[in-house]
């Protein structure tokens, strides 16, 4: 017969308790991370927590890397007439974070990408659904012009704006009367055709060109 | 079934009596902490750009929750009091200040000011946080304090030990859907991921993209070795023997993406947080490093 432990019940039971939690997490994680499918649509309550407390997100690159992008590039005009040349803001900026990597500007590059990445899906978005009946073609310029129209009350718009006012002051341009902006689609060279290049794969292919801003 | 029963018991006895990997918790501590520590002082020359009034970081409306404060308008304005708090309280965490507290102030803080950068936040950061929620139920003290006993003392110590293990497990989760979503997507597959990649005019680095150009069979290579890599770690993990050499293939890949790719604090970060998988006298001999002789407790001793 053993002996009687005092402590043995209370150790017992703190352990079924930390077992039972432990399990409820685990279990919820790996649910939350398993690919769509019924076992885990039958189990909102798991994956509700995760989001809530735990959201989590480990695609890293997968199952592609993204291979095209939308860039904002901007042209400013002051109050004399002067043009800057097109402006690629995030590309200096990205520059920045390669050489100065102990520094805010990667992270920067982040902010300023989110400004341009909200605005080009707004974009792309508009520009997909095409023009209202009655109001413009099918060709391209019309359905810029229908897109941006759209657009010009939106908050992705007016950001896109003010970023651009800020790429040209930070380029030293003078105060810019009025704004340009474009939208450079880029798309690398496929591993197939990279024979054909001797320098960099990525270089913009497609311009978006929007009607300029008076800055007010 | 007696001796089913009597193995299950000493398992689940074993979870809750006595504090597990003291020296590795501690150290954890210190390493993720210190990893927040100096991402905050990575951004704070340009504080006003990630907080500031005129950010372009995005602006969600107050949701109630203790997390995101700086979503209130009234807040908002003093960010500066909440980096200096998150600084502070780091320091103190580091140092081992009344730990239990420090920790959770420095993660107020933390995840306050971060709720307010959603857009900067990478791979690297989500796993940080959720480390740091791991660690709020750890006791880190470094301090071997014997058998457990009484209920509320031994839950302690269980879920100290639960949030240990939940913390290596949330490491092995990361590289198995990481691995596993490679697999299945075609540019992995053929070896071509890391190409359009190191190509990207926003990931590359400058100096990196005539090298891909002129050897491109390196980047097949690097593709198959992230997939390898992402796919043997959880596995091979659990091996004592396999550890110092996935740490270094691990070491090689990340800080590999640091430099390439740029990604430094993401880099930093899944190299530093190796340290969940420290053997505990491993451990105490890190710290043991730098500690004054007079100063290490009896419990340093590596068991």
């Amino acid at each position: 017969m053993p002996r009687f432990e005092p402590e043995r019940p209370k150790r017992l039971a703190a352990a079924v308790v930390v077992v039972a939690i432990f399990a409820f997490h685990v279990t919820a994680v790996a649910v939350f991370l398993m690919p769509d499918n019924p076992i885990k649509k039958g189990l909102p309550t798991m994956t509700g927590y995760v989001t809530r407390y735990f959201m989590q997100n480990w695609h890293l690159f997968s199952p592609n890397p993204k291979i095209d992008s939308l860039d904002l590039w901007v042209e400013c005009t002051d109050s004399n007439g002067n043009t800057t040349p097109w402006l690629d803001p995030l590309d200096s900026m990205t520059q920045r974070a390669h050489t100065t990597p102990f520094g805010p500007y990667q992270k920067l590059a982040f902010v300023y990408n989110g400004v341009v990445d909200n605005f080009a899906r707004a974009f792309s978005i508009a520009y997909t659904a095409g023009c209202p009946d009655g109001q413009g073609d099918a060709s391209d310029e019309a359905r810029i012009q229908c897109a941006q129209a759209l657009l010009r009350e939106s908050y992705e718009y007016d950001e896109a704006v003010r970023f651009a006012r800020k790429a040209c002051r930070d380029a030293d341009a003078p105060e810019p009367a009025q704004i340009r902006l474009r939208l450079a689609r880029t798309i690398p060279v496929a591993w197939e055709e990279r024979a054909t290049v001797t320098s960099r794969l990525w270089t913009p292919s497609e311009f978006y060109d929007l009607d300029p801003v008076v800055m007010p | 079934m007696s001796a089913l029963w009597t193995k299950v018991e000493g398992t689940l006895l074993g979870l809750v009596e006595r504090e597990s990997h003291v020296h590795t918790k501690k150290l954890l501590r210190v390493v993720l902490l210190s990893w927040v520590l100096v991402y905050t002082l990575l951004l704070l020359p340009a504080h006003a750009d990630f907080w500031g009034e005129d950010t372009f970081g995005a602006r969600f409306e107050f949701d109630g929750s203790p997390w995101r404060l700086l979503t209130l308008p009234a807040v908002a304005s003093h960010y500066r009091l909440f980096l200096l708090g998150q600084v502070a309280s780091l320091v103190l965490a580091i140092a081992g200040v009344m730990p239990r507290l420090t920790v959770f102030l420095a993660f107020f803080f933390t995840r306050n000011l971060m709720s307010g950068v959603d857009v900067t936040l990478d791979g690297g950061n989500n796993l940080s946080e959720l480390i740091f929620v791991y660690l709020l139920f750890m006791d880190t003290s470094g301090r071997d304090r014997g058998p457990a006993t009484g209920f509320w003392r031994c839950l302690l110590v269980g879920l100290s030990n639960a949030a240990f293990l939940v913390a290596r497990l949330q490491l092995v989760a990361v590289y198995l859907v990481a691995g596993f979503c490679k697999v299945l997507g075609p540019m992995w597959q053929e070896g071509t991921a890391l190409y359009y990649i190191f190509q990207h005019h926003r990931f590359g680095h400058p100096a990196i993209a005539p090298l891909v150009l002129r050897y491109p069979m390196i980047t097949v290579l690097g593709s198959y070795f992230t997939i390898a890599f992402q796919l043997a770690f959880p596995v091979l993990i659990w091996r004592r023997g396999a550890r110092p050499y996935l740490f270094a293939a691990g070491a090689f890949l990340h800080l590999g993406i640091a430099v390439v790719m740029g990604l430094l604090s993401f880099g930093l970060f899944m190299v530093s947080i190796y340290v969940v998988f420290f053997a505990d006298a491993w451990s105490a001999r890190v710290l043991a490093v730098g500690t004054p002789r007079s100063c290490n407790e009896p419990s340093m001793a590596v068991r």
